[in-house]
């Protein structure tokens, strides 16, 4: 590559000289050279990309890798989202209140629940001491969620049963019209109506001693869909132990001459769960009820 | 001397690896060029090549005066150019880092052969030069000097004569057409000191073609 330069005034080149120059000094590599170098440079490049092509085709090979983090956190969410209730999700859960195996009619009062005043944490059964254990247990929430409910349905239940001295097996609560539930919240509880309550989710009447009135309290307080919250849990729990302990010297007979004593009294909404919770504890209630109280139902509304 | 180009970015990069030797051989700068093979083109080191093999290959045929050991020393020239493309960086025209390449494998190959001192240890030409015991180009080159006409052997036989300094100036200058600054930079001799090198050369083949017309 000769360059041309005309009338330099330094000196450095001379018109005659450079012409000179180009026309003498026409030499080229010979073209097995030319191929050699332009093949090993082609096969450089072919064999090992350099630092800014490699970056190129790195890139290029990772462009979908942004889709394939952003697609795996959805999955990820989906799957927590389905493991998580809805009650966390802010949305009623009406259908969810009765988580036990009792035939299906029990599930009941969802209508009365809507009305049911805030949440377990703003009840203070016991002193507060459920409280503290509901707000303890909220966090820990997901999926050992469902099944707990009856678990702790069946512990009050044995409990109650191991008191009375009656038949060892927990068994179900014998289902209550949605309609006499549903007007349960007016007329008067016994104690042992509040775990079952609390379990159905059903609002109950203050119960007759101060510490079963709290728990009765308590759960009233609590809004339908909490009821399978950890607080909510929580909270059954406390007033299923206190209601079993106070429960639990209550003989037959006594226990019989409450659903009585609530029948005449014109609560017959107060004796039916007695009687309920006394068919529940008692497997052989056939023999140990009176003829008057076996066939009784309380009236409609 | 990287305003064409964005070594980071993929545009024209990829621009440029897609795009055949005789398209951008025209157009797009030597050092666009070196980077758009650094980056995977090929085509761009056959444009690259076309322009400046001549050049270099006289540059070095010129210095060595020997044409089996002036294809072993392009050769390598251009063989370092192409291991070098990863590390090379658009500081400064891609034709001095070039010649700066053929300048190091010169000096390599001197001392490898013992002829002759570096050609920059001296800061003036003249006499002393070690290289002027080496033969001419054209005594060496027996089918170029057959071909040659009487001009190119005069001045081929006045440049041989030049100390190997001056030679070195003139060749950058004329074959690489490096500039003053770049060459002082390439040599290690100052910029005056080229100038006079150059000055030199050029006044000792005017000389010798004076009486031709």
């Amino acid at each position: 590559m000769t360059t041309p330069r005309q009338g330099d005034p330094t000196g450095l080149s001379d018109p005659r000289v450079d012409a000179a120059w180009r026309a003498s000094s026409r030499e080229e590599p010979p073209e097995r050279l030319d191929a050699a170098i332009l093949a090993a440079a082609r096969r450089e490049v072919g064999a090992k990309p350099q630092s800014t092509g490699a970056r190129e085709a790195l890139a290029d090979r990772r462009r979908w890798w942004p889709f394939a983090a952003a697609a795996t956190v959805a999955a990820i969410a989906v799957g927590v989202l389905q493991l998580t209730t809805s009650e966390q999700l802010g949305a009623p859960a009406p259908d969810k209140t009765v988580v036990t195996d009792m035939p299906a009619p029990a599930a009941a009062p969802a209508p009365d629940k809507a009305t049911a005043p805030p949440r377990a944490e703003e009840a203070k059964p016991d002193g507060g001491e459920t409280s503290a254990r509901a707000g303890n247990a909220t966090p820990r929430a997901d999926a050992p969620r469902r099944p707990a409910p009856a678990v702790t349905a069946s512990e009050s239940t044995k409990q109650e049963s191991a008191a009375s001295n009656a038949a060892p097996l927990p068994e179900p609560f014998p289902a209550v019209p949605p309609q006499r539930a549903a007007t349960a919240a007016a007329a008067p509880a016994s104690k042992g109506e509040v775990a079952t309550s609390a379990l159905a989710g059903q609002i109950m009447a203050p119960a007759p001693s101060a510490t079963a009135a709290a728990a009765a309290e308590s759960v009233s307080a609590r809004p339908a869909p909490l009821a399978k919250t950890a607080a909510g849990r929580a909270a059954e729990s406390g007033a299923g132990e206190t209601r079993a302990k106070d429960q639990a010297p209550l003989p037959v007979a006594d226990w019989i001459a409450l659903i009585r004593r609530l029948r005449d009294e014109g609560k017959p909404v107060g004796a039916a769960k007695e009687l309920a919770a006394f068919r529940a504890a008692h497997l052989d209630h056939e023999k140990l009820l009176p003829p008057d109280l076996r066939d009784w139902r309380p009236p409609d509304r | 001397m990287n305003g064409g180009i964005d070594c980071a970015g993929h545009g024209p990069l990829a621009y440029l690896r897609s795009m055949p030797a005789p398209a951008i051989a025209a157009e797009t700068r030597d050092e666009d060029l070196m980077l758009a093979y650094a980056a995977g083109n090929a085509a761009a080191f056959d444009a690259l090549y076309a322009r400046h093999k001549g050049g270099v290959y006289r540059y070095v045929l010129r210095h060595c005066g020997h044409a089996g050991i002036a294809d072993e020393l392009f050769q390598d020239v251009w063989m370092n150019v192409i291991r070098a493309r990863a590390s090379y960086i658009p500081s400064a025209r891609f034709t001095t880092w070039l010649y700066r390449v053929a300048h190091n494998r010169f000096i390599d190959h001197w001392r490898a052969t013992g002829h002759v001192e570096l050609v920059t240890a001296g800061p003036d030409d003249d006499a002393d030069d070690p290289l002027d015991a080496i033969p001419a180009a054209h005594n060496d080159e027996p089918e170029a000097r057959a071909n040659a006409r009487e001009l190119s052997g005069r001045l081929q036989a006045a440049f041989a004569s030049l100390p190997t300094a001056q030679r070195e100036a003139f060749l950058l200058h004329q074959e690489g057409g490096l500039e003053l600054a770049e060459i002082a930079a390439l040599t290690g001799a100052g910029v005056e000191t080229v100038k006079s090198r150059i000055r030199y050369a050029v006044t000792k083949l005017r000389t010798e073609l004076g009486d031709l017309r």
